[in-house]
C-alpha cells in the first residue's frame, strides 16, 4: 500500500500571515509562514499588527485577526467519509470563518467556543469577536 | 451552593477579562445560502439562533437584525484564503488512469496556475467510481487507485510530494445516478 497522505497529523496549512503571527505547539513557539502544516491543539497567536489566513483539509477556511489567541482544540476528519469534529476556542480576538465539510457532516460537528459561549456552526460565513 | 456558583461565575468573568463578545452571521459566500449559528445551552439544546444574514448576537440571548458589519470585520474576512478550486477528470469504465483527452491533459496546467495563486498551496486528488460494480466490487479501492495514479502523475511532472494527497471516496458521491460516465472521475481540489 502506498502512503497516500503526506502527514496524518496535518489538519490544514497557513496561507498568509502578516505582522506578529505565531503558532504555539506544546512548549514551542513557531513563526507563521505560508505552507506551514497545522496540527490539532495548536494555538494561533497574533500581535496587534498580526493576521493569519488558514485553509483546512475539510475545506474550512479561517482568518485570524489582530490580538488573538485561538486554539484549534479538536480537529478530526475522515477524508473518505467527509465527517468529523472541529472545535476552535477563541480565548481572545477575532475569528472569521467559511465553514467546510465537517460543519456539513452532522449537527454541531463544528463548534466555536469562547470564554462564555458555545456556538454550534451550521454554516457558513461568520465572525466571532472576543474583546 | 448559590454563593459558590456566584463566586465561580465572578471568577470566570475575571478570567475572561470582562470579555465582550460579538457573533455576526454573514451572507453565504458567492451566492451560497446563509447558514446558521446556534448558541448552545449547557444541556446541548438550542439557545439563541442566528439564521439570517447580518444578524448579531452579543453576550445575552437577544438577536439584533440588519447589522452592518464593522470595517474591522470586513477587513478580517478579506484575510481569508482564496476559495478552493476544483477540477474534474473523467475515466473510462474500469480504468485507473484518466481518459487521454485534450481537456484532461490541459487540466494539469490549470492546476499549476491555481497553485501559483495560493501561497502554501496544497492539492487533494479525490477518486470516485460509478455504482455499476455490484455489491462485492471494491469501489473504495478503485477510487483510491485512480486518485493515487493521478497523484503520481502530478509528482512525475514536478509537483512536490508533500503538496499532493490522494483520497478514495468510492461510490459515495455520485454526480448523476443515471450517468455512469460522469460518476467515474477524480476531483482535484486546489486549496
Amino acid at each position: 500500500m502506498l502512503a497516500t497522505t503526506p502527514a496524518l497529523a496535518e489538519i490544514g496549512r497557513i496561507k498568509s500571515n502578516v505582522g506578529t503571527a505565531q503558532i504555539v505547539r506544546g512548549k514551542q513557539t513557531i513563526a507563521a509562514a505560508p505552507g506551514f502544516k497545522l496540527e490539532a491543539t495548536d494555538q494561533l497567536v497574533t500581535g496587534k499588527d498580526g493576521r493569519m489566513g488558514i485553509a483546512f483539509t475539510d475545506d474550512t477556511r479561517i482568518a485570524v485577526g489582530p490580538n488573538s489567541k485561538i486554539v484549534l482544540a479538536t480537529y478530526k476528519y475522515d477524508r473518505t467519509q467527509q465527517t468529523g469534529q472541529f472545535v476552535a476556542r477563541v480565548n481572545k480576538g477575532s475569528l472569521g470563518v467559511v465553514s467546510g465539510k465537517i460543519a456539513k457532516s452532522a449537527k454541531d460537528a463544528m463548534q466555536v467556543h469562547t470564554p462564555t459561549t458555545i456556538l454550534g456552526v451550521r454554516g457558513t460565513r461568520f465572525v466571532v469577536d472576543v474583546k | 451552593m448559590i454563593r459558590a456558583l456566584a463566586l465561580s461565575l465572578a471568577a470566570s468573568g475575571l478570567l475572561a477579562g470582562c470579555a465582550s463578545q460579538t457573533t455576526l452571521l454573514l451572507p453565504g459566500e458567492a451566492g451560497h445560502p446563509v447558514g446558521a449559528l446556534v448558541k448552545l445551552n449547557k444541556d446541548g439544546s438550542d439557545g439563541a439562533v442566528l439564521n439570517e444574514a447580518n444578524e448579531v448576537l452579543k453576550g445575552g440571548n437577544g438577536v439584533k437584525r440588519n447589522i452592518t458589519a464593522k470595517p474591522e470585520y470586513n477587513q478580517l474576512m478579506a484575510g481569508l484564503p482564496l476559495p478552493y478550486k476544483t477540477f474534474t477528470l473523467t475515466f473510462a469504465l474500469g480504468a485507473d488512469l484518466p481518459e487521454d483527452t485534450a481537456e484532461n491533459r490541459r487540466t494539469i496546467d490549470y492546476i499549476r496556475d491555481e497553485m501559483a495563486l495560493r501561497p502554501g498551496a496544497e492539492v487533494q486528488v479525490t477518486g470516485h467510481t460509478d455504482a455499476s460494480g455490484g455489491p462485492s466490487f471494491d469501489n473504495d479501492g478503485l477510487s483510491l487507485k485512480r486518485a493515487e495514479n493521478f497523484r503520481q502523475e502530478l509528482i512525475s511532472k514536478g509537483f512536490p510530494t508533500d503538496q499532493v494527497s490522494a483520497v478514495g471516496r468510492g461510490k459515495r458521491e455520485l454526480l448523476d445516478p443515471n450517468d455512469d460516465k460522469k460518476n467515474r472521475r477524480i476531483e482535484v481540489i486546489v486549496r
